[in-house]
């Protein structure tokens, strides 16, 4: 085998480790082929001494081996010459995990199985979903209509009231014209709560009316 | 050997090869082999592992049209050869103590 289908062979091997690390072992194969050869040995006998290829790309993923979560850290005082330095792709050689990579994609494909035969029933909850939050958005402005009905019933009573009570106290009766204007201040009155009211009932609604938004957007991402 | 003990002992004897200057990797393997047999895939994390450590630096350089990597020895790495030397006195006491009570046991049965 020569230097370069050494390395295409071994690179093939190393598919799991991401590509910007798998240089890194490839040159140093490279390398010690390199020496062997300027000390004198043929390109298919430097290759040979390096030994098996299986090994040695076992050798390479078993450093990608993520076996805990711990933080790198200096190499730690040991008695009896072990060697822990705390990384942890280096403390484990158990039997190599399966990269994560390919459990995603395995979980991609279930996803697309259930969403295909599942389609009249995600079609139908959909639908469902749709509804109520129509429905639901519905219910929130009809309040907030409601509230402003009754404001502008208020205020028109205030606003004509008043005038016409005091036209009342000549042209009908003192008694008559007290009611009227008394009405009328009570309207009013009632009126600047509902202003008030009105305000909240109003960012209540826009507020729900962007939730669904909201939810669509974080599954777009 | 227990895999981490002949771990250790070979990330010794690296740093060792490189207590007389700087060095490169076949040069080092053959280096070793005078006091271990050590193949490439077995160096390769030790290599890494020390350079993590900072135990030692790696360089790279123009070699006959190609690029190499030189490994040289830190302060850290040459602590940690010392380290290994303070062990030596544990690991005698422990091999006596193990020759006394072999020779204790093999009294006793007489």
């Amino acid at each position: 085998m020569t230097k370069i289908e050494f390395r295409a062979a071994l690179a093939s091997k190393l598919q799991s480790i991401p590509l910007a690390e798998r240089a890194k072992p490839l040159d140093y194969y490279d390398e010690m082929i390199c020496d062997r050869m300027e000390d004198g040995m043929s390109e298919a006998d430097a290759v040979a001494d390096l030994g098996n290829i299986d090994d040695i790309a076992n050798e390479i993923l078993s450093q990608y081996t993520i076996t805990s979560l711990a933080p790198v850290t200096e190499a730690p005082k040991n008695e009896g010459g072990s060697t822990n330095t705390g990384t942890p792709e280096f403390d484990s050689y158990d039997a190599k995990n399966e990269p994560k990579r390919e459990k995603r994609r395995s979980n991609a494909g279930l996803w697309i199985a259930v969403g295909v035969l599942g389609f009249p029933f995600w079609i139908a909850l959909a639908a469902m979903a749709f509804a109520l939050i129509i429905g639901l958005w519905c219910i929130v402005w009809a309040i907030v209509i409601s509230v402003g009905a009754m404001l502008a019933a208020t205020l028109a009573v205030g606003v004509v009231g008043i005038p016409y009570g005091i036209y009342a106290i000549f042209a009908v009766s003192p008694p008559y014209a007290i009611y009227v204007i008394g009405t009328a201040l009570v309207s009013l009155a009632i009126m600047l709560v509902l202003v008030i009211v009105i305000r909240y009932v109003f960012k209540g609604a826009v507020w729900i009316s962007k939730q669904p938004l909201k939810l669509f957007k974080r599954r777009k991402r | 050997m227990d895999i981490q003990l002949k771990r250790g002992l070979i990330e010794v004897c690296v740093l060792a090869a490189l207590l007389g200057g700087e060095s490169y990797g076949y040069a080092l393997i053959k280096d070793i082999s005078d006091c271990m047999e050590v193949s490439e895939s077995t160096l390769y994390p030790i290599l890494k592992r020390l350079e993590n450590a900072s135990m030692l630096t790696v360089s790279s350089r123009e070699h006959n049209g190609r690029l190499r990597k030189y490994y040289s020895i830190t302060p850290l790495g040459r602590a940690r050869i010392d380290e290994f030397e303070s062990d030596k006195r544990e690991m005698t006491n422990v091999f006596n103590y193990i020759e006394k009570k072999k020779g204790e046991a093999a009294n006793d049965k007489n």
